[in-house]
């Protein structure tokens, strides 16, 4: 249930179309300009390359796999078994029996949900201001907001900790969120997107009468999108895998979220059965994986094409 | 895993109580309150659940509740390992709405103690009439700071030494687990010669996992110790020996450190491991060979571990009436039965042994004998380790040096130093205040 | 419908730097198309750009229809601006792009339908309307960014190169389209262009920019005629004059050694050196040189080495170095009618047309004017 599993399946996702573009490029290279030949050895490269990244980002995730379909008893064999056998379901069973499994994911999904959509929201909305409309002390505001950034993590969570505690709000839904929805990186990211866009477009949207609502709407976002997906990817991703938090604010079931939950299938002092954990940490990756397929879609480039001469 | 990630919480338990400070003079509010938040008919019970004990203790909460009516008990999940509890709890420092009962364990409820945010216990335990001497003494004391103690003994465990009486025959051994390491070192190569290239003789947690814990073991069999009272003594001739020792069994080929021996244990892969009382079930469970359990090597140098529960210091009277009841119950003869029985830990009170349904318990499962007939054999940990803010961390960081081939001399020496520093600037000062 | 007044506006980007637009008073009447040129960098696009409002006005001002128009937010100037660089909306086709203003101006939907669709017709953008910004040629989006201006129907219109990406044939068209149009709609047009032919024949008049500083406003005919000083009169015209700097003297100037002898008037103004302008057309050929009387005092012919020969057709132009001047020497440029046949290589005497002498003081460039 790390994050970097999850970014791992998204990896390896993306590399045979990826290799594949490659390869097509490299080909029409090579027809292009045949006189100094040095394709096959930078092919090869590339495909070990490739190889390697699988081997890395893959075995693991396809050990986590096939881990969860083992019999306890074949989990810790030498030589290691490849494929499950006796293939088993009783590790997901087992899952939705020793801890409250479906109600980790209502709250994961609805906390997700929620903090997500505000840190977009809000994101957008900041960035928006800070970069493409003027207002006095806006550079100050902007400042703040990266020293937001640099707080850590810990010191954050401790005064946000005393703040909602003293609003009653602890094992609380709101209270998971609402501290959670600080948007600092948002802003910083989007701020940055903002400012990359051709300056001349949202000059010509302003002389046409747009209003500010509808230039971010009409002419900065459409624009965006791809940067948004990203960050919105990112931000989904965190949120579903965030811990100290909703570790630190959840008290049970009722608002607990699903990386909280699974580490209950941990044993904190002895031998842990790692079938079920494997078992929850496949099905706490599947919603992100089809996130990903899904959002992946829209990550085009080139959204700015042909608007500016280059 | 997990294990992996339990230091690095510890780091971070110790940042949020800094931070926690902080907060709290910044915001200077709810703590001093005295009530903390809470009602003070509800208790709440703040547990990683030690073991998977989770179940068990929700049936000894509804056995408390029914003999208590008005009384409820609010079981918290409150982390997945000690130093998450103590993590939380801190947060909770800081932030108010403090727990009624909390599990600390052998390293993290000093800190605790030490800056008063648990209450000493022994007031109130005299006033509500509580014989505390059926608690096994050792444990019992592990939680005493200036004759006063913070805590009762509640998931106690111990390390065991594990090994294979498969590979034990074929090597041609006796059944049974050495006297001493010198013995062991005499068994070493016969067992290397019979486990052949592809398994290890034997298998440790390394530093980063409580190596600092069970060396201990190895350090007291050769007179020596991580510290006497607060003066550390590593630079002791008897302790530089231990560490000599450990330095040539993995020069030797015949140790190996790893993040959690359990698994290649299991495995069959490792010949013998010093690991927690808390594995038995599991390993015993998922080898596919026959498991020996034995006392740890020599004579009462078994080090204590595990978790006892404590009550926050900034709650009201009532309040901390109500808790000590429920961790009464919680640690009487009968629930440490069950709750040892469920979980593989040891039972805190004498008495607990003499109950008929733990005679037959013991009759069926002969390795958890040899935990509870150890009990006796156990010694209270050294301070610097268990004491000492980032004590573990230290040592283990230490002793992994020592097995990669650092000079032993000179890596006791830094740990002196550094120790007796941090004992300087942190604790020495609040001692007796 | 709108007249615009640049009075003394100056911009400047930096404090160190010298203004990017320098002091610029120009009085642009009603319905008027004024052409702005004048070398890259000059400052043109940040003129433009002042006028509707997306530059600040640091020095002067400027007043549409006589209201200052500090404090103005272009939105509500009603001013239309075609980029230099398109500025297309990439994600709307290029029918959302025309109607993207009266959209946000609330112009009912039968309405800006047909706005659109005249527009598209003017431009010849019927096929494409459906089509995104990506999937169309630079020529084709800069006439969507056109279109996008003409459908708004607005006070003035702002022109930063807009023909620059169309290819010869289309921009012919385009040119009296847009001319055409701007007649018709009446609306006061500034039009950036770097294109000589555009700024000879569109404009009423024409404005040109040098570092910041306006040279001269003028309509194409006087610009021509009277270029105010050595700048404009290089800057305007194509291929460009042919200017030499000589020694004045008793009224004679001498072009590589062939004297031109100048008008009394002019002469009486001018010092011990000015610059000889002579365009392209004020020379004629002549076939048999005829020596002047005075002797040393040289020929009235030029001999010219011919360097290089441009036949365009109806006419040609002959690029040529005086006979036995070194090679750093100016060239001279001659324009000969078709029936000449040249090559390079050949020799030819040309010598310049009385009375189309332009002359300007060496020192300052200026016009030195009957
Ligand atoms: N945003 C800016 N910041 C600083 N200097 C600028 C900026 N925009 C333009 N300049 C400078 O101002 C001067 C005039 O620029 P401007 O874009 O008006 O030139 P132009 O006449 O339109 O040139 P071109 O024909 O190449 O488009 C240039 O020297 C340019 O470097
Ligand atoms: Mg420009």
């Amino acid at each position: 249930m790390s994050t970097s599993t999850i970014v791992g399946t998204v990896d390896e996702e993306k590399t045979p179309p990826a290799a594949d573009r490659r390869r097509r490029r490299r080909a029409a290279h090579n027809v292009e300009a045949s006189t100094h030949n040095r394709g096959p050895v930078w092919t090869a490269a590339g495909y070990v390359g490739m190889v390697l990244v699988l081997l890395v980002v893959a075995v693991p995730l396809f050990w986590i796999l096939v881990t969860s379909f083992k019999e306890r008893g074949d989990i810790y064999v030498r030589p290691a078994q490849w494929w499950p056998e006796p293939a088993t379901g009783q590790n997901y069973s087992e899952l939705t029996t020793r801890i409250p499994f479906s109600d980790y994911v209502r709250n994961s999904v609805i906390i997700t949900a929620a903090t997500s959509l505000a840190k977009i929201i809000l994101g957008v909305l900041s960035a928006y201001a800070l970069s493409l409309m003027r207002f006095p002390g806006r550079s100050i505001v902007f400042i703040v907001v990266i020293a937001a950034l640099m707080v850590p993590n810990q010191i954050t969570v401790i005064s946000n900790y005393a703040l909602v505690a003293q609003l009653g709000w602890r094992n609380t839904y709101q209270g998971i969120i609402i501290p959670l929805a600080g948007v600092a990186f948002g802003t910083f990211l989007m701020r940055n997107q903002f400012l990359n866009l051709p300056g001349e477009i949202i000059e010509a949207a302003r002389l046409d009468g747009a209003g500010p609502m509808k230039l971010l709407w009409r002419v900065v976002m459409p624009m965006s999108w791809p940067t948004l997906v990203a960050f919105a990817l990112i931000t989904v991703v965190s949120e579903w895998n965030e811990y100290l938090w909703p570790f630190l604010m959840s008290d049970d079931e009722s608002t607990a979220t699903l990386p909280v939950g699974l580490t209950f299938l941990q044993n904190n002092d002895g031998v842990t059965n790692w079938g079920p954990v494997m078992a929850g940490t496949v099905l706490a990756m599947l919603p992100i994986l089809v996130l990903f397929l899904f959002l992946q879609r829209q990550m085009i480039k080139g959204l700015t094409a042909g608007a500016v001469k280059s | 895993m997990n294990e992996f990630s339990r230091r690095g919480f510890l780091g971070l338990a110790g940042a949020a109580g800094v931070a926690g400070l902080a907060a709290c003079a910044g915001t200077g509010t709810a703590p001093s309150t005295g009530s903390g938040g809470g009602s003070s008919n509800t208790i709440e019970f703040w547990s990683n659940h030690p073991g998977n004990s989770k179940p068990v203790e929700q049936q000894i909460i509804k056995a408390f509740e029914v003999a208590n009516s008005g009384l409820k008990v609010k079981l918290v999940d409150a982390g997945k390992n000690y130093e998450e509890v103590a993590q939380k709890f801190n947060a909770s420092l800081a932030g108010g709405q403090l727990p009624d009962v909390v599990v600390v364990s052998d390293v993290t409820w000093f800190n605790f103690a030490l800056n008063k945010q648990l209450s000493p216990l022994d007031e109130l335990l005299s006033t509500a009439k509580i014989d505390t001497s059926d608690y096994v003494d050792a444990l019992y004391n592990d939680y005493n700071l200036d004759e006063k103690h913070y805590a009762l003994p509640f998931s106690r465990s111990t390390p065991l030494f594990y090994y294979n009486k498969d590979l034990w025959k074929a090597a041609g051994l006796e059944d049974r687990g050495p006297k001493d390491w010198d013995e062991f070192l005499t068994w070493a190569p016969k067992l290397k010669a019979a486990a052949g290239s592809d398994k290890i003789v034997m298998e440790l947690p390394d530093g980063s996992n409580y190596l600092d814990w069970v060396f201990q073991n190895m350090v007291w069999g050769y007179g020596g110790a991580y510290s006497k009272e607060w003066t550390p003594t590593f630079s002791d001739p008897n302790t530089v020996e231990a560490g000599t020792y450990l330095q040539n069994l993995a020069k030797d080929g015949y140790l190996k450190l790893s993040k959690d021996p359990a698994p290649d244990f299991t495995a069959g892969i490792v010949g013998c491991s010093m690991m927690s009382t808390g594995s038995l079930g599991g390993v015993a469970k998922d080898a596919k060979f026959p498991v020996g359990t034995a006392f740890l090597p020599g004579d009462g140098n078994c080090p204590t571990g595990g978790a006892g529960v404590g009550v926050p210091a900034n709650i009201s009277d009532d309040r901390k009436k109500n808790a000590l009841k429920f961790i009464e119950f919680l640690t009487n003869a009968q629930n440490t039965v069950t709750f040892t029985q469920a979980t593989g830990y040891m039972p805190v009170r004498k008495s607990a042994v003499g109950l008929p349904e733990e005679k037959a318990f013991l009759e069926k499962n002969p390795n958890a004998k040899t935990a509870i007939e150890q009990l006796p054999k156990t010694r209270s940990q050294d301070n610097v380790r268990v004491l000492l803010p980032g004590g573990g961390a230290r040592i283990g960081k230490g002793l992994d040096q020592i097995v990669q081939g650092q000079d032993v001399a000179t890596v006791f020496k830094a740990l002196d130093a550094e120790s007796q520093q941090v004992f300087d600037s942190q604790i020495k000062g609040k001692l007796g205040a | 419908m709108a007249t615009v007044y640049f009075d003394e506006a100056t911009r400047r980007f930096s404090k160190e730097d010298a203004p990017a637009v320098d002091g610029i008073t120009l009085d642009i009447a009603d319905g008027e198309f004024l052409v702005l040129v004048g070398p890259s960098g000059c400052g043109k696009s940040t003129t433009l750009r002042m006028l509707a409002g997306l530059e600040p006005v640091d020095g002067g001002r400027i007043l549409v229809d006589g209201h200052d128009q500090k404090g103005v937010r272009p939105r509500d100037r009603d001013i239309a601006m075609v980029f230099q660089s398109y500025a297309l909306y990439p994600n709307m086709s290029a029918a959302q792009n025309m109607a993207f203003a009266l959209d946000n101006a609330k112009v009912s939907r039968s309405e800006t339908r047909q706005r659109v669709a005249e527009a598209a017709k003017i431009l010849e953008l019927e096929p494409l309307l459906d089509r995104k910004p990506g999937q169309m040629s630079g020529g084709q989006r800069q006439r969507v960014a056109m279109g996008r201006a003409i459908v708004r129907n607005p006070k003035v219109f702002c022109m930063d190169e807009p023909l620059s990406n169309l290819d010869a044939k289309l921009r012919v068209s385009t040119r009296s389209q847009i001319a055409g149009l701007q007649r018709r709609l009446g609306i006061t047009t500034v039009y950036v262009t770097h294109d000589q032919v555009e700024a000879m024949t569109m404009g009423h008049r024409v404005a040109v920019l040098r570092d910041g500083k306006l040279q001269q406003v003028d309509t194409p005919e006087r610009l021509y005629d009277h270029p105010v000083n050595t700048f404009v009169a290089a800057f305007i015209g194509s291929p460009a004059i042919t200017l030499v700097e000589s020694d004045v003297r008793e009224g004679v100037a001498r072009v590589h050694g062939v004297s031109v002898p100048l008008d009394r008037s002019v002469a009486g103004r001018a010092g011990e050196k000015v610059v000889v302008g002579l365009r392209p057309e004020s020379w004629h050929v002549v076939e048999t040189p005829a020596r002047s009387g005075a002797g040393d005092s040289g020929t009235t012919a030029l001999a010219l080495n011919v360097e290089l020969v441009e036949s365009l057709g109806s006419e040609s132009f002959v690029y040529g170095r005086p006979v036995g001047a070194d090679d750093d020497a100016d060239r001279v440029t001659v324009r000969l009618d078709k029936r000449t046949h040249l090559a390079v290589g050949d020799t030819v005497h040309v010598e310049p047309n009385r009375g189309e002498v332009h002359l300007f003081d060496a020192a300052s460039g200026e016009r030195i004017e009957a």
